[in-house]
């Protein structure tokens, strides 16, 4: 029977040691502006701004999203879809540089970059300012709550 | 005994790797969230189809990372520009951003490298697009299909939709992601060297080409549109739309669509489909729009 209680401990050790390595990971910043805020909301107030590739420890999660400290010191929330686990390539010049270990600069400029993109445009043209105009209309997540209200639609379990 | 430990233990490491999702945990991880809720609320009995698009896509969804998925859909948004006018009413465009961010903020890709934007296109052709990365563009025509806010939410919707699925990007033939993926994952080249660059620009070039020619031309699969249309249901009903304006909005777009027109009717199944295929999500209403929305809906887009 020791050899069956054994058994037993030896896989909630496993299951545990699994559980654990999950939440005392690293995980990398997915989007170009990532936002730290100091609740798992996006109402939350934003704390810290971490970019593309810059990696993040992670201290937990509730819902969607993850708590995480970065490399200065600063913690807060972070939404999952703005994290990922694999490394992320960055390009080269990426406004990141300064916050990045020497291996993952070791990507830069691979893929599709801004670089293969100012080669494409040289022999195809497009319509790229018209695409930059596109790109600088933002709002912001409590912009945009405002107008739901203002229109009367009510997400889910309200506005959180 | 000690057999049988050690098939238990290897056993449960196996599962135990499984279920955290060495290959893409990403994909579980989104799964998982999936179910839980957005803003605190509970997603109920949409969530499945959504949760089967989240998983069936992961594969795609590998294959590039978010800054490559980012300048894929900055290029295909340059060429659909060089093809269609941007209308240039800023007040008509602001509206369409505010609803189509507010949509995408409940949708399970709310963020996505360069953030969701939305244009109207100047063209009466009933059409809209969902460039990969979060680029939305959508006519003048395809506006007019819609009687009212709730049915421009669920226009954007299903294109949020696409974006979230990563529709778009499973229109580039597999050998070239694979040829791609091989210039980018080679560990001689730190650096993108000249020649590296103008070969994953012709791979780039032709990539964008298979994405433009099944947005523009031939269309997704009628699954995918199905799955888009059911995954805006899921989005319209977080983010407090009644679902119903998808279908609404069909009913009107059947009405004006000409047979055999170069836009919705050759790239989406006959929107009646579509309704029947939602039948058991959202029905055609009558929707009463509360005065506050239907007024700024009018000021908006009254004259589009």
């Amino acid at each position: 029977m020791r050899s069956r209680k054994l058994a037993v401990v030896l896989t909630l050790a496993l299951c545990l040691g699994g559980a654990l390595a999950i939440a005392a990971k690293v995980m990398n910043v997915s989007v170009r502006d990532g936002q730290v805020r100091d609740t798992p909301s996006f109402l939350g107030k934003i704390v810290g701004k971490a970019s593309y590739g810059q990696s993040v420890d992670v201290g937990g999660e509730q819902g969607d999203w993850i708590k995480v400290t970065l490399s200065g010191g600063v913690s807060g929330w972070m939404h999952r879809t703005a994290l990922t686990t694999s490394k992320v390539a960055l390009s080269g010049g990426a406004g990141a540089a300064g916050s990045v270990s020497g291996k993952e600069m070791a990507l830069a400029g691979k893929g599709f970059s801004a670089e293969v993109e100012a080669d494409y445009r040289k022999s195809h043209g497009g319509n790229y300012a018209a695409v930059d105009a596109m790109e600088r209309v933002r709002y912001d997540a409590a912009a945009l709550l405002a107008f739901l209200g203002q229109g009367d639609v009510k997400p889910q379990g309200g506005a959180k | 005994m000690k057999p049988r430990i050690l098939f238990a233990v290897g056993a449960l490491l196996l599962a135990g790797l499984t279920l955290f999702g060495c290959n893409n945990p990403d994909a579980v991880s989104r799964v998982l969230g999936s179910f839980g809720s957005v803003g605190g609320a509970p997603v109920g009995d949409y969530a499945a189809s959504a949760v089967k698009g989240v998983s069936a896509v992961a594969h795609a969804a590998e294959d590039f990372n978010p800054e490559q998925e980012y300048y894929i859909g900055r290029t295909v948004g340059a060429s659909l520009l060089a093809k269609y006018k941007p209308y240039g009413d800023a007040r008509a465009n602001a509206y369409v951003n505010e609803v189509g961010q507010a949509l995408a903020m409940f949708s399970d890709m709310p963020q996505t490298f360069g953030g969701y934007h939305f244009l109207i296109l100047d063209s009466a052709e009933i059409n809209a697009f969902a460039a990969p990365g979060g680029l939305v563009f959508i006519t003048r025509g395809m506006l007019r299909c819609c009687a009212g806010e709730n049915a421009l939410a669920a226009v954007l919707a299903h294109e949020v939709a696409h974006v979230q699925n990563k529709d778009a990007l499973r229109a580039i033939k597999r050998a070239r992601t694979t040829e791609a993926l091989a210039i980018i994952g080679g560990e001689a080249v730190k650096h993108a060297a000249g020649a590296e660059v103008s070969r994953l620009t012709n791979i780039f070039a032709d990539s964008i080409g298979d994405i433009m020619t099944t947005m523009v031309n031939n269309g997704y699969s009628r699954t995918l549109e199905y799955q888009a249309d059911k995954t805006a249901v899921t989005i319209l009903t977080r983010t407090g739309y009644n679902p119903a304006g998808l279908p609404d909005m069909l009913a009107e777009m059947q009405k004006k669509l000409t047979p055999g027109g170069a836009d919705f009717a050759k790239t989406h199944p006959a929107p009646g489909d579509r309704i029947t295929e939602l039948a058991s999500l959202a029905r055609v209403a009558e929707i009463a729009e509360p005065p506050a929305r239907v007024a700024r809906f009018k000021a908006a887009l009254g004259n589009i």
